[in-house]
Formats: structure tokens, C-alpha cells, sequence
């Protein structure tokens, strides 16, 4: 017996030491139990243990398995023991420990440091100081940009002390450490004390913060892809009560997907994944599937995971499997899709431990490839509830996990432009969440209920204070409530809630301006001539589509330039006027007020100061100048002469229509007084000294220089 | 308990094994005592069961004779199968039918038996397994083991059947007892009536499924049509499910279980298709040495052998016996019960007399 008992012992540890807890495996040696006729039957007593144990493990229920119920037989023998209970039945057996995390785990340690080598150091003066000013005011107001970039904020506070041509290879360096890593400052961002209680009531955007922390914890090695998964899956704010469908939704795709991840996971640590090859004695056995598949469904069975339909009918994930019973092609191609992608993460994961082995230096694209291939992954597991049933709504939060990804992604690759947008992204979509959720009028409801009742005075302007608090004074307001023995727990939470949201919405306000300074960063970074450098700032200062602004706005205050083509409704009496032309090129430069219509474009009032039509005519006139030969030439005529202040000066005021969408054009009527202007042409300079008023209406490209005031809509 | 030994045979120390000490051997025929217990140890030619004497030295148990040396002790005791075969008369009935019963072709569908059991020894004539063809017919449940006592066992240690000694067909079709993964369907029991009724009179199935199965019962009236003589338990109600197919055929014999008072067990479902209920709790008989050669069992399984036993008297006495001319024998040994409002035929006071 004793003999007996050890073998069974030694048959079991072997099934643990082998890893067997995952369905792969599980399922390839049960395929060994099937009989010619079909079904699964062990013929030992050790093997009936064996299989009692893996049963018990997935707590298989007879009858409630679409898949391993195709393996049973119902027929049995008719005796029962002398307790009372069916002969044979084995009691509950001992659960097996669940699969051991951590193993497998990659040294990248050095990767941050291998990163932060980027720098050159060709840029010029072309940097102005008023941006830079700008950027740091915007730093100093701001508590969550210091968070988000903080080596940058630092470096811009001692900006004007020293010449920033200096000043420029340190600030690019802090640029390029503080894009890459956003992902851990943005983590940093949320987990600030004023949304703490905005992240209890949306556990998802608390979710997506820990997916950012997990995903550096990969990255530093501390975890393997295949863990990652699993840790993902198994997080605490799952468990907070949240009735959302859409939550349930993606807290049931993590753990279907940690779930899918897991059952292909390898034996040992020399791997996450089984390899592909491995794979075919599971998919090209339509049986070893099948028993796969039933012990799949077993552990989501076991697990509960449920979704929510659009008609908001709760279906389990098991059902959903259940019904793909007879698509077992489905799952086999899909299943091969899983691999692949597991197969370059293990891949890279193998060459750059061959690399380490062999002393070879580890570049930052290795660490790339393996961060990619392995958020390729994660990507692939949390949608793999799609493949059961493509009308599952995760959207919002898949969206967030996939940024989030994303994020990881850009900024390895120093995609960094894309890494801001991102963040600002992800930022706007907690924005979405929390609005869907309407919390917040139920917190205003609460607060006006309290202001009404006249319950504490000190709540009285507490919604205008909010709006006009900083951080640090809406964080003494928090510490306030929370000692406030006069509200009610229920009021606390609520006016706590309501500071959050408005913090976050304060937050989301602050997204152009992260993207304006984002992308000037990113620009910086890349940039390797002075050309491109200046290009940056432009980019900056000038921003692509922002004329949409003022449609998208209430009100517009800017600096205003126009660039175009004029009809001149009334000629000059005078030939040697300025404005002896009927059409021609204009570009005024001025003040704007705009009104937006949103979608219906905007309606301006422009005050023009200058107007440098002339100028760029010389210009457009002398890159198309054609020589006798036929060839271009760029530099047939010379410009003699200076540009003084009076040829340039045009005041005017014009009622301008800037056209709907993202049409950069814009239909303006009114007067212009036109300068003394040098005409500038290919046979000479022609200066006229006759200014006079000019009454036109122009179609222009719309150029807004700088943004002096903005109120959204 | 004293055996002969029938080879030379060594005496070994401390360990049923070939590689335990050894200071001398036996010549055949010497009288060696032992405790009467089998112990499983090292295997020759196919047997691992040594016995022991009150010194702690260890015999192989292929090299000795038991019945020779001492005949059986029987206690006599309720759990005994053979306290049941006394109770009922059916010893006598053996002894006067022992030539004919010798004829009757018995064949046991199960989990498979223990052949190299001291009780069992060299009794199984033809046997296969069903659930996995071409694989050997070892009993690693034993539950085949333990039917086949109750029904053939031979007595030469401990478990003496209803026909010790006989013959016994033997058909895997399951490899356990417990439902889900066994191997046991209609199709299995199908295959298996298919291969062992052309060479069965009696065939005992303490085995059944849930649900009728048209093809299943075809086939079991066809063998019943050509005088096969059907035998399975009714079922228990502690079964996964009510297993009462085939027992609730007209052509099968059903089976339910008596308690140690010949009242209706509590395990046995209350079904229409009893037959007859014969003893069949903490029955004591032969389970595979490597699980401690006996054992004790309860449930309508239990039931059947014992019953299959008779069928196999009857059919002796009358080879061209059909299945009704055997109910209408075993209702001359039964007596209609009544428990809460159950009806069912018993052999409660009468012995089989044929």
C-alpha cells in the first residue's frame, strides 16, 4: 500500500513539476486516456487518480461541459461503499497549488539607463525666449505638469538664468527623459491625493494606472509576459463593486485572456509559451482540441466569468465558448494566431539572453522588440472575448488598455509625438467614463441639497471655489471634509467625488496645452539639424488645424494672419496708387475675435496691422521664375533694397467667415489702408508712395499665429 | 491456516520479495502454517501474492497448495458470501448439479478480474476488454474482482461463491465503476453481448446505464430470443444516475439488494423492474490482491452474482430454460414484500430446490 500511496504521490508531484496545471498540457495526456472508441477512460488506479485530480482541479461537473461531456460515458458499476456513497467516488481532492508566478523572469535593468544616451547637440539660437517663458509659466501654474514632466519643469526654472543655447543639450536631455517616461509619470499623475476618491468610484482608470505600473515592472524584468497576464487579470480593483457593464465586460475579457494566456503557458521557466510546433499535437487532434477546449471552458466555468450583451442580457463565458462547440476550427486557427505572437516574445526573450550570455551589448532595440511583441500579446488576450461573440462591448476600456500599451510602445521606440497624443488620449477617455457615469450631477445634486438646507455654510460658494482653487488649496478642502463631523459619511463621499471630478475635469482642460509643449518636446528630441529644430518651434507655435480652434471654441482672442487672394470691390482713382490692382495676394497680420459655431465654422472681427501680400508675392514670384533655357532658377532676380516699417504697416478691419470642418479657409469683406509698399519686380523696384484705402473681399488660408485667449465651449 | 508446498520454495526473511534474505528452502510437499492473509510483493510467473508465518517469513504463494492442506474455514458470518449460499440452499443445490453446472457458460461483464486471486485461480476461460481492445483484462477497481467471487469464487483461501470453482467468461466494459470516464456506454455493452453471448448461457452485469437504448435492447432480446439468460442489477440510489438499462428490460433478470434482515436495501432504487432481491450489503469477498485481496461491498451489484448463480442452477437443471420459465422458478423462491408501499419479490425463507 505504502508503496502504492507513493507512487500515486510521485505521479502527482510529477503532474505539478511538469507544470501540468495548464489545459495544454492537461489536455495532451488525457488524450492518452482516450480509447479507440472515443472516450476518455484511464485504466489504472494511479491514472484514475490522476484524471480525478485534473477534474476536480477545473471542478468538472458532469453534464455541464459541452466539450469533455463528449469523452464521458454515462454507464457505471452498481455498488456503493459502506458510508453510504457511490463506490469509487474519490473525495475532493487536495487543490493543487495554482500555477507559480514569477518564473522565467528577464534581467532588463540596464534598459533606462541604455535609453537615455540620446542626445545631440547642434541647436541654435533659434529657440525664443518668449516660448520658453510660456512653457515654464505653464509648468510652475500647473501641478500635474511638473508630475508629468518633472525633470523638465526643473530644468526650466533656473531657464533665464543662464543663455538657453547653453541651457539646450540639458533641457533636450530632460525632454528626452521625461517623454520616455510618461508612462510611470502619468501612473504618478493619477495617483495624486485629489483623485483618489474619483479612482474608487471608477476602478477601471485605477486599473489602467496599475497597467502602466505592471508594464514597467516587465520592463525592469521583475515579470514575464505570461505573468504579466495573469497578474493582470487577478488585480484587487476588480473586485470593487461596480455595477457597469461595460466594466464587467473588461474585467471578464482580462480574465478571459489571462485565462486563454495560461493554458498555454510552458512547463518550465525556459519559456513563457508553448512553441508552435507544440502546438500542432493539440490543434491537428481534433480530440486533444476538444478535451483542451472542455478544459478550458472548465476553468471559466470555475472562474464565473460573465459579459454583458448590448441588450444588457448577462451571458458567461463559458456559455459563449459552448456555443462555438462545433466551430473547433475557430479555435485552432486562433490558437495558432496566440502562439505566433508568443513565439517572438520568447524569441526575443532567447536572443537577448543569448546576448547576455555571450557579453554582447544590449541595445535599446532589443529591449523594444521584446516590450512590443509582448504588448502585441497582451493586446491579442484582451480581446479574445471578441472571438467568441464579436458584439461584446469592451470598446471603452479595451480602448484604454491598448492606449495604455501604446504608450509603452511610442515612448520605447521614442515615438514620441505619438506618446503625447496618447496620454492625452487616455486622459479624454477617463473623461468619457466618468461623464457616462453621471456621478457627477449626482454629486451636485447632493451639494445643492446641502446649500439649500443650509446643513454647513462653509459649502456655500464651494462650487465656484473649485473652479478657481488650485490643487494645493482644493487638497485643504479635502482634508477639510474629511475632518468635517457635521456631514454625513454618504455627503463626504459625494462633495469628495465632486472635488475629484473637478480636479479631473481641470485635468482634461489642460490636454492642448500638454500636447502644444508635447509635441515641442517630441520635435526636440528628434530633431538631429538646426532646420529641424527651428521646425519644432514652429510646430509649436503654429500648430497644425489650429484655426479650428476658434470654430470649436466660444471665444477666440489671437494673433491672426491671413494668406490668400483679394478682389478689390472699388479701384483706386489714382494709377500710382498702392492698390492699382483689381485682384492680387494679400497677408495681413493682426488681431482676431472669433465666435465659433462649432461644426458651422466661426465668424471673426480682424484687425489688421500689417500686411506683407507684397512681400510674398516677391517670393512665390521669384521660386517660379522662369529662365530662357527652360531650367528653374532660384535665384534670377535679387531683391535691392530694405523693407522699411511704413511699407508694411496696412491697417484695416475686415468681418471674416471661416468656413465649417477642418477647411483651413476663410471668406472675409471689409477695408484695408495700404501701405507705402517697395513693388518688387523682375524689372526692378517700384516704390509707391501713395497709400489709400482699399474695400475688398478675400478667400484665405486662416493662420492663427498665438492663441491670447480661448474660452471653450 | 496450513498449505503444501508443491515446488521447492525458498523462505524469505522480512520481505515478500526475491531479493529478501533466504537461509533455506522447502521440498515439495512439506505442511507449512500460515496466517491465511495474502500479501502483495514481488511477482513470478505472473503471481505477486506471498503468505506469511507467525515468524515474519514470506512464501511465494505460486508454490503451494491451498485446498489439500486444510479445508476452508467458514464463519458462517452474515458478510460471507457463503453464509448466503448456505442460508438459500444453493450449495446443495451446486453439489447435486455439479456435472451439469459445469456446462453452463457463464460470462461476467465488468470492470475486469483479478485472475492470479488464490480464489480465482485459473477460472477465467475467455475474456476481453471492450472499453480498450487488445489491453489485458486486470480489475484495477475491483469491483469485476468482487462479483466474480460472490459468483465463482473457489473457496481456497477465504471466498467460496454460488458455483465455486466454475468456469467464468470474463468481458471488460468498464475500467471503474465511478460514471463520467469509464469506458461504459450502450455502444460498449453492445459490443460486449455481441462478442460473449454466442459462448454465454448466463451473463451477470452488475453494470447498467441510464437511459434506454433501442439498439441495446435489440440485441438483448435477440440473445434472449436464442436462450441467453440476461442477469444485471437494478440499480442504486446513490447512483450518479438511475443506472437501471439494461435491468429494466423484460428479457433481463432485475436485480435489487437485501439488507443483512432481507429488507429491502435503502441503496436499491424502487423500480418496476425488479425480478428479485437477493442479499447484497457489506458482502465480504475477493477484491484484487494488490488491493488487499478482499473487501467488502454493498449495492445491487452485489445482488446480481449471487442471482446469476441461480439463473446458472436453473439453467443446469434445465439447459433449454427460457427467461420466463426462470422467473417463473425464481418466483417459487420468493415472497412478495411490501415497504413503504414498495412492492417487490424477495428470497426471504425458502431454499432453492432443484
Amino acid at each position: 500500500m505504502r508503496t502504492l500511496l507513493t507512487l500515486i504521490a510521485s505521479l502527482l508531484l510529477s503532474w505539478c513539476a511538469l507544470g501540468q496545471t495548464t489545459p495544454y498540457y492537461d489536455a495532451l495526456m488525457l488524450k492518452g486516456y482516450v480509447t479507440p472508441r472515443g472516450f476518455i477512460a484511464p485504466q489504472t488506479k494511479e491514472e484514475k487518480k490522476l484524471l480525478d485530480s485534473i477534474l476536480n482541479y477545473y471542478s468538472y461537473k458532469s453534464g455541464q461541459n459541452p466539450f469533455l461531456d463528449q469523452f464521458s460515458t454515462n454507464g457505471e458499476g452498481l455498488s456503493v461503499s459502506e458510508d453510504g456513497k457511490k463506490e469509487g467516488e474519490q473525495p475532493k481532492f487536495l487543490q493543487l497549488a495554482k500555477p507559480i508566478s514569477s518564473i522565467g523572469s528577464l534581467d532588463v535593468t540596464n534598459l533606462a539607463e541604455g535609453m537615455a544616451l540620446f542626445m545631440i547637440d547642434r541647436a541654435k539660437e533659434e529657440l525664443t525666449v518668449s516660448f520658453f517663458n510660456r512653457f515654464k509659466e505653464f509648468t510652475q501654474e500647473h501641478q500635474e505638469i511638473k508630475i508629468l514632466f518633472p525633470k523638465t519643469s526643473d530644468c526650466l526654472e533656473n531657464l533665464l538664468d543662464v543663455h538657453y543655447a547653453q541651457m539646450l543639450p540639458a533641457l533636450r536631455t530632460k525632454f528626452d527623459e521625461d517623454l520616455q517616461n510618461i508612462p510611470n509619470n502619468m501612473a504618478d499623475l493619477l495617483d495624486l491625493p485629489q483623485y483618489q476618491p474619483l479612482l474608487r468610484e471608477f476602478p477601471e482608470i485605477k486599473i489602467t494606472i496599475q497597467t502602466l505600473q505592471i508594464i514597467h515592472q516587465m520592463e525592469t524584468g521583475r515579470l514575464t509576459p505570461v505573468d504579466f497576464i495573469a497578474k493582470l487579470g487577478s488585480l484587487e480593483a476588480w473586485n470593487q463593486n461596480n455595477q457597469s457593464s461595460d466594466f464587467n465586460n473588461f474585467r471578464s475579457a482580462i480574465k478571459l485572456g489571462a485565462i486563454f494566456s495560461e493554458s498555454l503557458r510552458y512547463k518550465d521557466g525556459t519559456r513563457n509559451w508553448i512553441r508552435p510546433q507544440m502546438l500542432d499535437s493539440l490543434v491537428r487532434d481534433t480530440t486533444c482540441s476538444k478535451i483542451f477546449l472542455g478544459l478550458l471552458y472548465q476553468r471559466l466555468v470555475t472562474e464565473n466569468i460573465t459579459f454583458k450583451t448590448y441588450d444588457n442580457n448577462t451571458i458567461s463565458a463559458a456559455a459563449l465558448l459552448a456555443e462555438q462547440k462545433e466551430n473547433i476550427d475557430l479555435f485552432q486557427r486562433e490558437l495558432y494566431r496566440f502562439i505566433q505572437l508568443a513565439e517572438n516574445v520568447d524569441l526575443n526573450i532567447q536572443e537577448i539572453k543569448e546576448k547576455k550570455k555571450k557579453s554582447v551589448k544590449i541595445t535599446p532595440d532589443d529591449y523594444y522588440s521584446y516590450i512590443n511583441t509582448s504588448l502585441d500579446i497582451i493586446d491579442y488576450s484582451v480581446e479574445v472575448a471578441s472571438l467568441f461573440n464579436p458584439e461584446i462591448n469592451i470598446s471603452d476600456y479595451a480602448y484604454l488598455a491598448r492606449k495604455s500599451n501604446n504608450l509603452y510602445r511610442y515612448c520605447y521606440h521614442k515615438d514620441y509625438a505619438l506618446a503625447i497624443t496618447t496620454t492625452t488620449d487616455i486622459i479624454t477617455r477617463f473623461e468619457t467614463i466618468t461623464k457616462q457615469k453621471k456621478s457627477d450631477n449626482k454629486a451636485k445634486t447632493l451639494l445643492n441639497e446641502i446649500i439649500e438646507k443650509g446643513q454647513n455654510d462653509r459649502y456655500k460658494d464651494f462650487d465656484s471655489e473649485l473652479d478657481k482653487n488650485s490643487f494645493h488649496e482644493n487638497h485643504l478642502l479635502v482634508r477639510a471634509i474629511k475632518s468635517d463631523n457635521n456631514l454625513k459619511d454618504s455627503t463626504k463621499k459625494a462633495l469628495l467625488s465632486y472635488i475629484a471630478n473637478s480636479e479631473f475635469n481641470k485635468l482634461v482642460a489642460l490636454n492642448p496645452k500638454i500636447i502644444t509643449f508635447g509635441l515641442f518636446m517630441a520635435g526636440m528630441v528628434a530633431a538631429e539639424t538646426p532646420e529641424e529644430v527651428q521646425l519644432a518651434i514652429e510646430n509649436a507655435v503654429l500648430p497644425a488645424g489650429s484655426s479650428s480652434i476658434k470654430k470649436k471654441s466660444e471665444w477666440n482672442i489671437a494673433v491672426q494672419s491671413y494668406l490668400g487672394g483679394f478682389y478689390q470691390l472699388k479701384k483706386a482713382s489714382q494709377e500710382n496708387t498702392s492698390w492699382n490692382n483689381e485682384f492680387g495676394l494679400h497677408g495681413p497680420i493682426g488681431f482676431s475675435v472669433s465666435y465659433g459655431f462649432k461644426k458651422w465654422g466661426a465668424i471673426s472681427g480682424f484687425v489688421s496691422v500689417f500686411d506683407l501680400g507684397a512681400i510674398i508675392d516677391y517670393k512665390l514670384t521669384k521660386d517660379s521664375v522662369i529662365t530662357s533655357n527652360g531650367a528653374s532658377s532660384g535665384t534670377v532676380v535679387k531683391k535691392e533694397g530694405k523693407i522699411t516699417l511704413e511699407q508694411i504697416v496696412s491697417p484695416g478691419v475686415y468681418l471674416v467667415y471661416g468656413f465649417p470642418g477642418n477647411i483651413p479657409l476663410s471668406l472675409g469683406v471689409g477695408t484695408q489702408y495700404g501701405p507705402g509698399l517697395s513693388k518688387i519686380s523682375q524689372g526692378g523696384v517700384n516704390v509707391v508712395n501713395n497709400p489709400s484705402w482699399r474695400p475688398c473681399v478675400f478667400l484665405s488660408v486662416d493662420i492663427p499665429l498665438v492663441n491670447l485667449y480661448n474660452k471653450p465651449r | 491456516m496450513k498449505v503444501t508446498v508443491k515446488t521447492f520454495l525458498n523462505v524469505r526473511v522480512g520481505k515478500p520479495s526475491v531479493n529478501a534474505p533466504c537461509y533455506q528452502y522447502l521440498a515439495p510437499g512439506t505442511e507449512l502454517e500460515v496466517d491465511g492473509n495474502l500479501y502483495p510483493g514481488d511477482r513470478v510467473e505472473g503471481i505477486d501474492t506471498w503468505l506469511k508465518d507467525e515468524a515474519g517469513n514470506y512464501y511465494w504463494s505460486g508454490g503451494v497448495n491451498y485446498a489439500p492442506a486444510t479445508p476452508l474455514p467458514l464463519s458462517l458470518d452474515k458478510s460471507e458470501v457463503f453464509y448466503w449460499v448456505q442460508r438459500f440452499g444453493l450449495d446443495e443445490a451446486f453439489e447435486r448439479l455439479k456435472e451439469q453446472v459445469t456446462k453452463v457458460r457463464i460470462t461476467i461483464l465488468d470492470t475486469g478480474i483479478d485472475e492470479k486471486h488464490p480464489d480465482l485461480t485459473n477460472q477465467v476461460k475467455q475474456k476481453e476488454n471492450l472499453v480498450w481492445c487488445n489491453k489485458v483484462v486486470d480489475d484495477n477497481d475491483g469491483h469485476g474482482t468482487h462479483c466474480s467471487g460472490i459468483l465463482v469464487g473457489a473457496g481456497s483461501l477465504k471466498v467460496k461463491g454460488v458455483l465455486p470453482g466454475c468456469k467464468l467468461n470474463v468481458g471488460k466494459v468498464m475500467n471503474f465503476t465511478t460514471a463520467g470516464f469509464n469506458g461504459l456506454n450502450a455502444e460498449t455493452l453492445i459490443d460486449a453481448i455481441n462478442t460473449f453471448a454466442p459462448i454465454s448461457d448466463v451473463i451477470s452485469i452488475s453494470a447498467g446505464i441510464p437511459n434506454d437504448v433501442p439498439e441495446l435492447h435489440q440485441i438483448i432480446k435477440k440473445f434472449t430470443a436464442e436462450g441467453v439468460l440476461f442477469v444485471a442489477a437494478i440499480g442504486n440510489i446513490e447512483s450518479s444516475s438511475t443506472a437501471s438499462y439494461p435491468a429494466k428490460y423484460d428479457e433481463c433478470i432485475g436485480v435489487g439488494a437485501l439488507d443483512a434482515n432481507l429488507v429491502l436495501s435503502k441503496h436499491t432504487i424502487r423500480d418496476s423492474g425488479i425480478d428479485i432481491c437477493f442479499p447484497g450489503e457489506n458482502i465480504l469477498s475477493t477484491i484484487p490482491t494488490a488491493m488487499g485481496s478482499y473487501g467488502s461491498k454493498s449495492g445491487t451489484s452485489m445482488a446480481t452474482p449471487f442471482v446469476a448463480g441461480i439463473v446458472a442452477l436453473i439453467k443446469a437443471k434445465n439447459s433449454s430454460a427460457t427467461v420466463s420459465d426462470i422467473k417463473q422458478e425464481l418466483a417459487k423462491i420468493t415472497e412478495n414484500k411490501t415497504l413503504n408501499a414498495f412492492n417487490y419479490n424477495a428470497i426471504i425463507n425458502k431454499k432453492l430446490n432443484l
